[in-house]
């Protein structure tokens, strides 16, 4: 019953409420925030092309705040928006399975979280780094970005439908407090961190670089794509799960 | 405790699984259903079975109209009893959204689309062979072609509803569940819905409307449920329950360019009990609505009187809940 006859349009949809929606200049702000410091950088003292600093700058901010930040207010809003603006019946009282309708919104919204971040990712190393372009690590950067962005919008999106209204709130200190703080801690805590497995996949990227040292990583690119692709269907799972047995109130 | 009138109409309730209507399976089903949040109660052990047709769910606000309809529609997981729809459980049953059309309550819509593209996204979402012509067809139905390629976000709210009535008929479903269709809604509009609905419980469908209007509600159709304070409290022919009523005088207000001069040619007219005068306007008290009704252009014509309004004030539905709830002392 279920194709892409139904899901393409809901996705489209999502697209469409996503990208109008006043998140996206909040998001757009966020993601300016690394190219601005790698142009300040560039007009520093030191001057010199350098992608070590672009690599160092999605280490420290990209993946522990910006990345999981721009997921989080696209995913939320992707299901959460339509429970707030009570508009989800539209969707739901249709002939389409629960599952169809979640895929459809994930795909929205780790599309535009994907092109958000990667496109911001170039800059940020174009700026940074133009002069002193280094393919791998421009690769690894966006290898990086996409695992980021489909592993965190996995977690979000059914955050949305539990929390619709203070998913946002609840997401921020899941970022800031478990991924920025915790996880830098303590391996134990990392290891039940996404950034983790976000940093074995720039790991992966970057393979035998010289500047592979500079994003160590004890897991093996493999696992942590592994790891990413399970997160995705855990997210899928839940999220069908609780689309099938929450009420409209 | 509200009192439960059962009165003689088309509907009867078996029950025992699988309801019959009229000799014919009942379309929609509630047996012993039962709704609460914590400890309150929003329905409490609903049971009746409806085959095609109008059907009107009265009550007032907070009555359980709109729990009944999101039990209907799947929204809610009845705490207690079973719902079915064309004999299919509703609850986890997407396939069977195929079938029903569902106006919510609800007036949230997606702004940036255009009308037409929203009637066309639901056409798409029930698998339609043609999206394009069934929605142009449903927003010709509610007349709403002609702005079809406008944002609903500029849209009025009778627009809107007119917009989320095309979504609901768009794939000509066999159910339709309607909650609040008319509200927003101007006069002409209100009319042409009310013709569409009445033409689709004509047709077989079957069509159960929220309504807290009984005007309305008489010109859809005469079969209604009436819930008060989360119960059913009457079910059935609407005329036989008004009838329980005509033992008690109707109040109108009459709005006008004289009201004094239309007080007295009305004072005498049959069935009036009383006239009493307010600023622009009159009340009276009759106990022959109908006749009273033809009298009142009539007297206006006669004295050159303009009207501006004529509004029965027992109309709503708080009148007909007050006669149900205290057994018709009142």
């Amino acid at each position: 019953m279920d194709s892409m006859d139904s899901m393409i349009p809901i996705a489209s949809l999502t697209v469409r409420a996503l990208t109008r929606s006043r998140r996206l200049i909040v998001v757009a702000l966020l993601l300016a925030v690394p190219a601005l410091l790698a142009l300040v950088f560039r007009l520093s003292a030191s001057g010199a092309a350098d992608d070590r600093f672009t690599l160092q700058l999605f280490d420290l901010l990209v993946l522990p705040l910006l990345l999981p930040l721009t997921a989080l207010i696209l995913a939320t809003s992707a299901l959460g928006g339509e429970v707030d603006d009570k508009t989800l019946p539209y969707l739901t009282i249709k002939p389409i399975a629960r599952l169809s309708v979640v895929t459809a919104k994930y795909v929205a919204s780790a599309l535009v979280c994907v092109v958000l971040v990667e496109v911001a990712l170039a800059v940020m190393y174009a700026v940074g780094a133009v002069g002193a372009f280094e393919g791998q690590t421009l690769g690894a950067l966006l290898l990086a970005g996409l695992a980021g962005c489909l592993a965190y919008t996995a977690i979000f999106l059914p955050l949305g439908l539990f929390l619709p209204r203070q998913g946002l709130i609840v997401g921020i200190l899941y970022v800031v407090i478990w991924e920025g703080i915790a996880a830098g801690f303590s391996t134990g805590l990392a290891t039940l961190s996404v950034r983790r497995y976000v940093e074995g996949t720039l790991h992966l990227g970057l393979g035998t670089s010289p500047l592979a040292s500079l994003a160590p990583s004890s897991l093996s690119g493999v696992t942590s794509l592994l790891v990413v692709g399970g997160i995705v269907l855990l997210g899928a799972a839940v999220g069908t799960w609780r689309l099938r047995t929450m009420e409209m109130p | 405790m509200p009192m439960s009138i059962a009165t003689t109409g088309a509907t009867t309730t078996d029950a025992a699984a699988g309801a019959l209507v009229n000799g014919r399976p009942a379309t929609i089903e509630m047996v012993g259903v039962s709704k609460w949040y914590g400890d309150k109660v929003a329905l409490s052990d609903v049971t009746f079975a409806l085959g095609p047709g109008v059907t009107a769910l009265l009550g007032a606000n907070g009555a359980g109209k709109s729990t009944t309809l999101k039990l209907l529609t799947g929204q809610l997981r009845p705490s207690r009893g079973e719902v079915r729809v064309l004999g299919q459980p509703v609850v986890a049953n997407p396939a069977l959204y195929r079938q029903i059309g569902v106006v919510p309550e609800q007036e949230g819509l997606y702004p940036f689309l255009t009308a037409r593209e929203f009637i066309e996204l639901s056409a798409r979402l029930c698998h339609l062979p043609d999206p394009r012509a069934a929605a142009r067809a449903a927003l010709e139905t509610v007349d709403l072609l002609d702005v079809a390629d406008r944002r609903l976000g500029g849209f009025s709210k009778g627009m809107r509803q007119r917009a989320k009535i095309a979504q609901a008929l768009v794939h000509d479903p066999a159910v339709l569940f309607l909650d609040e269709p008319l509200s927003g809604a101007d006069p002409r509009q209100r009319l042409a819905i009310m013709q569409i609905f009445s033409a689709l419980g004509a047709a077989g469908k079957t069509v159960l409307i929220s309504s807290h209007i009984l005007y309305e509600v008489e010109r859809m159709g005469s079969n209604v449920l009436v819930m008060v304070n989360g119960k059913l409290a009457a079910e059935g022919d609407y005329h036989a329950i008004r009838a329980l009523m005509d033992d008690r005088p109707r109040r109108v207000r009459v709005t006008c360019s004289d009201a004094r001069t239309l007080a007295q040619a009305l004072v005498v007219a049959p069935g009036v009990t009383s006239v009493a005068l307010e600023a622009q306007a009159l009340v009276a008290e009759t106990t022959a609505p109908l006749a009273f009704h033809q009298a009142v252009p009539r007297a206006a014509q006669q004295a050159s009187i303009r009207l501006y309004a004529i509004e029965g004030l027992d109309e709503d539905l708080e009148t007909v809940f007050r006669y149900l709830v205290s057994g018709g002392q009142n």
